[in-house]
């Protein structure tokens, strides 16, 4: 905040100090823990208490003041050394620090009744920051404090650093990098302008020639005359050229001036990594202590630039994964002494950036994932047989802990425990066109590591023709791009395979994937191939446009969401294109394989099927395929959907017995959806099965008003519960 | 009826930039005299925007249009394709649902407007900026100012006519906009 403050009150302006100031302390706090003697760490906090007090003052907040006092005293008896600095008064000190923390988010009008509701808590927090420590071996179990899980969930947002940058509100931001954007694009409509003088140039010279010619051929009737056209010729072109010249330094300088103008606000939307995971040493800190281990974060990469709005969606899966460490990865000081290792366990929050990508890893050097144990949770699970299980990969293995329910931890904790947790994870990555894998050590430790893309606001992408319209495929899923012949495309096991050097891939229609028109060409094969290194696909198009960096724009949401597509954007040339979101191609794909049918929805309608037909409805893919899996067992037909919009689009086409739906999904959630099928007569009576992890009564009956059937918890769906409600509802 | 400007929808230009500046330049003339508080010498009757479409001469409030444009860019939307969603339109820097009213509210598809002058109504309605909506149209006449109490019920109920008003070319049939809103974006899933 800077500049002309006349728009903001002196409570704003107070927010604003506070929050920085909860910033330093919390940080410090945890800091001072590992390094009780830093001198300069309990200055600073002195310090970062005092201002805290005289801002409170300022504003008339007397129960901040005298927090605030109570915590720079405590800090003031450390520094005299008339105190210790203990695992329970950093508790204590944290917690006056959530306390003051909570002003940063009250409004103004709220003032009076959060002083009426904190008064004893205030004085509680004040008399024992003035009890002097002076025994840290009095400590011998952790403070009963505020709770670790209260300070988790309250840990105020992450503050901006203090680098003299003006705060601007996203909405303003966004604009600005629209306009950036734009007049990026509009500047390179130029070069349209530029081609034409260049096409006008030649014709003029064509006109000269013709001129020399037909002087040549009259000469006496119209010398003069030809003469003086072809001085005028001559001029015209001298400017001409003085034109286009010109032309070329506006242009050149216009391009210049856009691209540092769009890089310049692309810049300030990055934030240092280090600015979006602050809180979370303070979160380990206190999870540890809740739990009876030991534990650090060490952050390393904290300087590497993360735009502004994956930071903000890194937070929640970071967090299931860090609690996750703490509570299943590390253990107890008892054990890691006992094998060996140091008493307190060392988790590293790492950010790089790597290939136009940026990976992010939560590793810890606890006891790592037993393979085995996970080998005989899938055979007891019945998800996979013995011989199939017997020949998985570990990779394959920790595969199967991103289901839901699914937990190789033998007691279930208020941490975690319950399986609720990796699954969410890979969804949000997902969904952040990212994807989440797991690697392990037994006994020395487990990583997760994150690949993201480094902005959703731009990407550089394959411009492709499909039906005349374009279609961008961002540069970064992009494994290669082939254009060859008919030739090189088989047909194996009625999977059309394009061949690529010595690989067979299986290729893709990408007009069928759209449903749009089939790809028109078929003697020249162009395939965008996508994919890893297990299941690379050849996408054909129509034909390759270029490469262009595109400003990625959110499709209407009334659209809902639209498989296979991401967003929207601009070419150079004005004309919209339509980003495909790969990571959803290749879902489609494998399932497709899965399904022993390569292609994709080309029939009309999905063909009728002999026993009772089941549609599951879920975005995420592993519950999906974790319904389909136990349905399939059952000898159900199962079609699956990734959304409500698919799922009704499919509704509509097929003939099924019955529905299983999520309600979270993006786009139209499980509640519209139900509620749009029962507006139609042909469904009326079609048996809906609701599936959530919300399961509170209201919002059980949220979805039975909608019009499920029933209405079950996602927990219950590995139970005997979930199949045989299936058999109630279709026996129904 | 108290016609303020008229514009026959002819004049169209071949070049679509100038085309579409020119005609969107008068809309937007007309849209801030009408709608402008200060325009006290104007009767404080609504003033609708005309236009034609499949053989049948439509209107629509003018407080709803943000602008009739010349027909640029558009882009199908794969999985949403259908008779009334035609695709996103580009308008000013936006890219907005694109609905063809034949299918919409039933009009005759074998329709062959002779004059056709195909513009793209914008509809941008105050209270929900977000919810833009294109119109792919065969001829716009113009803005005119129509006095409610001369508005009949029409003869056949219809969710998407509010009124029929009566104009030198014709009968009119004025759209309904917030049934027009809702329940075209309710195909858009």
């Amino acid at each position: 905040m800077s500049g002309d403050l006349s728009g903001f009150s002196m409570f704003d302006l107070f927010r604003e100090e506070a929050r920085t100031h909860g910033e330093v302390i919390s940080r410090g706090l945890v800091d001072l823990e590992t390094d009780p003697a830093n001198t300069d760490l309990i200055a600073a906090l002195m310090r970062a208490a005092h201002s805290l007090k005289g801002a409170a003052r300022i504003v008339g907040l007397d129960l901040a003041v005298g927090v605030a006092h109570a915590m720079e005293d405590a800090m003031v008896a450390v520094q005299n050394g008339e105190a210790l600095i203990t695992p329970n008064r950093i508790d204590q000190l944290l917690a006056a620090a959530d306390l003051l923390a909570q002003l940063t988010e009250l409004e103004e009008s709220g003032i009076d009744d959060w002083t009426m509701s904190n008064v004893a808590k205030a004085d509680a927090l004040s008399t024992d920051l003035r009890t002097p420590v002076t025994d840290a071996a009095s400590e011998a179990a952790p403070a009963q404090h505020t709770g670790s899980q209260d300070a988790v969930e309250s840990t105020p947002a992450p503050a901006s650093v203090d680098d003299g940058a003006v705060r601007v509100t996203s909405r303003r931001l966004d604009q600005i990098m629209r306009l950036a954007g734009e007049s990026l694009v509009a500047s390179r409509r130029f070069q349209t302008v530029r081609d034409h003088l260049l096409q006008l140039r030649r014709r003029h010279g064509r006109f000269q020639a013709r001129l020399r010619e037909a002087r040549l051929k009259d000469v006496e009737a119209s010398t003069e005359t030809l003469d003086q056209a072809l001085r005028e010729g001559s001029r015209s072109e001298l400017e001409l050229a003085e034109h286009q010249d010109q032309l070329d330094v506006f242009l050149g300088r216009l391009e210049e001036l856009a691209d540092a103008l769009y890089n310049e606000v692309l810049g300030s939307r990055m934030r240092p990594f280090d600015e979006g995971v602050t809180m979370f040493p303070r979160m380990v800190r206190d999870l540890s202590r809740d739990l009876g281990k030991k534990a650090t974060l060490t952050i390393e990469g904290g300087q590497v630039a993360v735009d502004r709005d994956v930071l903000r969606e890194l937070e929640a899966p970071l967090t299931h994964m860090l609690r996750n460490c703490v509570d299943h990865g590390v253990e107890t000081v008892e054990d890691r002494v006992a094998i060996g290792k140091s008493d307190s366990a060392t988790i590293t929050l790492s950010a790089h950036h790597q290939g136009g990508r940026l990976h992010v890893m939560v590793k810890d050097d606890g006891r790592g994932i037993d393979p085995e144990g996970i080998r005989s949770k899938v055979i007891e699970r019945g998800l996979v047989d013995e011989d199939v299980a017997s020949a998985l990969t570990n990779r394959e293995l920790y595969e199967f802990l991103f289901l839901p329910g699914f937990s190789t931890a033998k007691a279930v904790t208020d941490v975690s425990g319950r399986g609720v947790g990796l699954d969410v994870v890979q969804t949000m990555v997902q969904a952040m066109s990212g994807g989440v894998r797991i690697d392990s050590d037994p006994g020395q430790g487990t990583s997760f590591q994150l690949t993201l893309p480094l902005t959703r606001s731009v990407v550089r992408a394959l411009i492709a023709d499909l039906g005349g319209e374009s279609y961008a495929f961002p540069l970064t899923h992009i494994d290669r791009i082939e254009k060859t012949d008919a030739t090189s495309v088989t047909t194996e096991d009625a999977r059309t395979k394009l061949q690529v050097d010595e690989d067979s891939i299986d290729l893709l229609d990408s007009g069928t994937l759209m449903e749009l028109d089939p790809v028109r060409t078929r003697q020249d094969v162009h395939a965008i191939i996508v994919g890893g290194e297990d299941d690379r696909v050849a996408l054909q198009v129509d034909g390759f446009l270029g490469e262009e960096d595109l400003l990625v724009r959110p499709l209407d949401p009334r659209l809902g969401r639209i498989p296979h597509l991401s967003a929207s954007a601009f070419r150079e040339s004005g004309e919209p294109v339509l980003i495909v979101d790969v990571e959803d191609v290749l879902r489609t794909a494998r399932r497709a394989v899965t399904e022993g049918a390569f292609a994709i929805d080309t029939e009309p309608s999905l063909p009728v099927a002999q026993g009772p037909r089941v549609l599951v409805v879920d975005d995420s893919i592993t519950v999906r395929e974790a319904q389909r899996g136990i349905l399939t067992r059952h000898g159900y037909n199962v079609d699956v959907a990734a959304d409500g919009a698919e799922g009704w689009e499919r509704l509509q086409r097929g003939d099924y017995d019955l529905l299983i739906t999520d309600v979270d999904m993006p786009g139209m959630n499980g509640i519209e959806f139900v509620r749009t099928l029962r507006s139609q007569e042909r469904f009326k009576n079609l048996p809906v099965a609701m599936v959530s992890y919300k399961d509170e009564e209201s919002q059980r009956q949220e979805g039975l008003d909608a019009g499920a059937t029933v209405y079950l918890s996602k927990h219950v769906i590995n139970d005997d519960q979930f199949i045989d409600t299936v058999r109630t509802l279709l026996e129904s | 009826m108290l016609p303020v400007m008229i514009n026959n929808g002819n004049s169209a230009h071949s070049s679509r930039e100038n085309g579409s500046r020119s005609h969107r330049g008068e809309v937007a003339r007309w849209l801030e005299a009408i709608q402008s508080p200060e325009s006290a010498d104007l009767p404080p009757h609504p003033s609708l925007l005309f236009f034609r479409h499949a053989g049948t001469e439509l209107a629509l409030p003018a407080t709803v249009v943000g602008s009739v444009e010349v027909v640029g860019y558009t882009h199908r939307v794969p999985h949403r394709q259908g008779p009334i969603l035609r695709g996103l339109a580009s308008t000013k820097g936006d890219l907005v649902p694109l609905v063809d009213l034949t299918a919409a509210i039933g009009l005759d598809v074998n329709h062959n407007e002779v004059d056709r002058v195909p513009r793209l109504i914008v509809l941008c309605p105050k209270e929900t900026p977000d919810a833009q909506l294109s119109l792919i149209v065969d001829l716009v006449h113009g803005v005119e100012l129509s006095d409610p109490d001369t508005w009949r019920t029409p003869d056949k109920a219809s969710t998407f006519v509010k009124a029929l008003v009566d104009t030198p070319r014709g009968e009119a049939q004025l759209l309904e906009t917030t049934v027009v809103l809702d329940e075209f974006a309710a195909v858009f899933r």
